[in-house]
């Protein structure tokens, strides 16, 4: 089984406030490729971007590194990256590193474009 | 190494002191004393001891106990190893001005494992608090109901030792250097009977299948077996990321508890490590800091041949 069956990333929402959907499991080994994502849709400087995890099932601390790389780098060039987390599992870890502090976790997307 | 004697001279280092009392009645006396010394002083001042004693104080201290901030070392110190940023957050937020404490991380009926482990973190202060001046930390011991070799230990990890109102440097301690070393002392072997499973990079995600059947056959909660998945995780991640790239994992029941253990050939050099808060915008720093948090209790031991982590957690209990 390759990777792409436990994880993957698309890009919605508009050039404006772009949406990065992941889905399954975010790991070592996975976490490479949302950076990629991230990464690309940084580059072009939007003001808000929106990570929405609601799908993803695991999280580790590679993956919550990712986030906090990609909220600084974003903050760096006047950005702002607010996530999307309704798995309570999720939610406890964003808690427990202190990382609910650095981010807006909001339960669902029009509420993290809106808010 | 460090001298207990200069301790004593310079007011400025940190203070830890081991309280020795019999009885609650001596414990309340000292405490109280303590605490109205700090309030006089006008130093802030932190007790983390029993809910029980907690409102014991709370009754004796009367108008004083506005200037306390209390804690519930059961809540606290379920995990010894998440006392250590208590105090952290509690100094930090003092910016810098004289503070004090009292700690109370054991009692007789804490488990040997969780002895071992509340050892290991009194040895651990003075290392975490070497560097900051002007905290005093005082550690009840109950003498009547804890064993002679708790006592002893408590002169080998305290500079200082507290009797009634007499304050005196312990000529057993060990300094800073010592009891920062890496812990070697090992566990007891698992019982004949564990669920066993060699592990590398691409099987990390097997892994997390095996842990999350485990944790389901202990019949812990739905949340609780995440819990269990995600800690387990982040030490074998930590294997694969600093050991030789291969890890063992051995999973076994005991009355009370899931055990899983992780065991590698690499080795752990910071004493601390998990327990220091990362800051918010640190990339890494995370994985033994979440598993900490996540775990009844987490036992590292650090020898030539490899390093063991070993996780409790608790069954029967919510999530």
């Amino acid at each position: 089984m390759t990777n792409d069956a436990l994880f993957d990333v698309t890009e919605s929402g508009h050039s404006k406030v772009p949406i990065v959907n992941a889905r399954g499991e975010i790991d070592v080994s996975t976490s490479p490729e949302l950076h990629d994502v991230l990464a690309g849709v940084i580059s072009r400087r939007p003001e808000l971007v929106i990570v929405n995890l609601s799908e993803v099932t695991f999280i580790d601390s590679t993956g919550l590194g990712v986030l906090v790389g990609t909220a600084r780098d974003l903050r760096a060039k006047g950005g702002e990256l607010r996530l999307v987390a309704t798995q309570p599992h999720i939610i406890k870890l964003l808690e427990l590193t202190g990382l609910d502090e650095m981010f807006d976790v909001l339960p669902d997307t029009k509420a993290a474009v809106t808010r | 190494l460090n001298s207990p004697a200069a301790g004593l001279r310079s007011a400025e280092a940190f203070r830890h002191e081991a309280f020795f009392y019999a009885g609650e009645d001596e414990f309340l006396d000292g405490s109280t004393a303590f605490i109205r010394g700090a309030v006089e002083a006008g130093e802030p001042i932190f007790v983390v001891v029993s809910a029980r004693r907690i409102d014991l104080l709370r009754d004796r201290l009367a108008s004083d106990v506005g200037a306390v901030r209390f804690a519930d070392m059961g809540e606290v110190g379920t995990n010894p190893a998440r006392i250590i940023p208590a105090w952290a957050e509690f100094v930090h937020e003092c910016g810098g001005q004289n503070a004090r404490g009292i700690g109370e991380p054991i009692w007789s009926e804490r488990s040997v494992a969780e002895l071992a482990e509340c050892q290991r973190h009194e040895s651990l202060l003075n290392v975490a608090f070497a560097e900051s001046p002007g905290f005093t930390l005082m550690c009840p011991y109950d003498s009547d109901s804890l064993g002679r070799d708790v006592v002893d230990e408590a002169f080998r990890s305290h500079p200082f030792i507290r009797r009634g109102d007499a304050l005196s440097a312990s000529p057993e301690f060990l300094g800073c250097e010592e009891l920062g070393r890496p812990f070697a002392t090992p566990l007891p072997a698992p019982p004949g009977t564990t669920t066993d499973l060699v592990f590398q990079a691409r099987s990390l995600r097997d892994l997390r299948s095996l842990v999350l059947r485990e944790a389901r056959r202990a019949r812990l909660s739905g949340t609780r077996a995440d819990d269990v998945v995600t800690a387990v995780h982040e030490v074998a991640s930590n294997s694969l990321r600093h050991a030789g790239g291969l890890g063992v994992l051995r999973m076994w029941h005991t009355e009370d508890s899931l055990i899983c253990e992780v065991s590698d050939d690499g080795h752990i050099q910071d004493p601390l490590v998990g327990r220091r808060r990362p800051a918010v915008g640190d990339r890494g720093g995370r994985g033994l800091w979440m598993v900490n948090q996540l775990c009844d209790l987490v036992q590292v031991r650090s020898m030539s041949e490899g390093t063991t982590v070993r996780m409790h957690f608790r069954c029967g209990q919510g999530g």
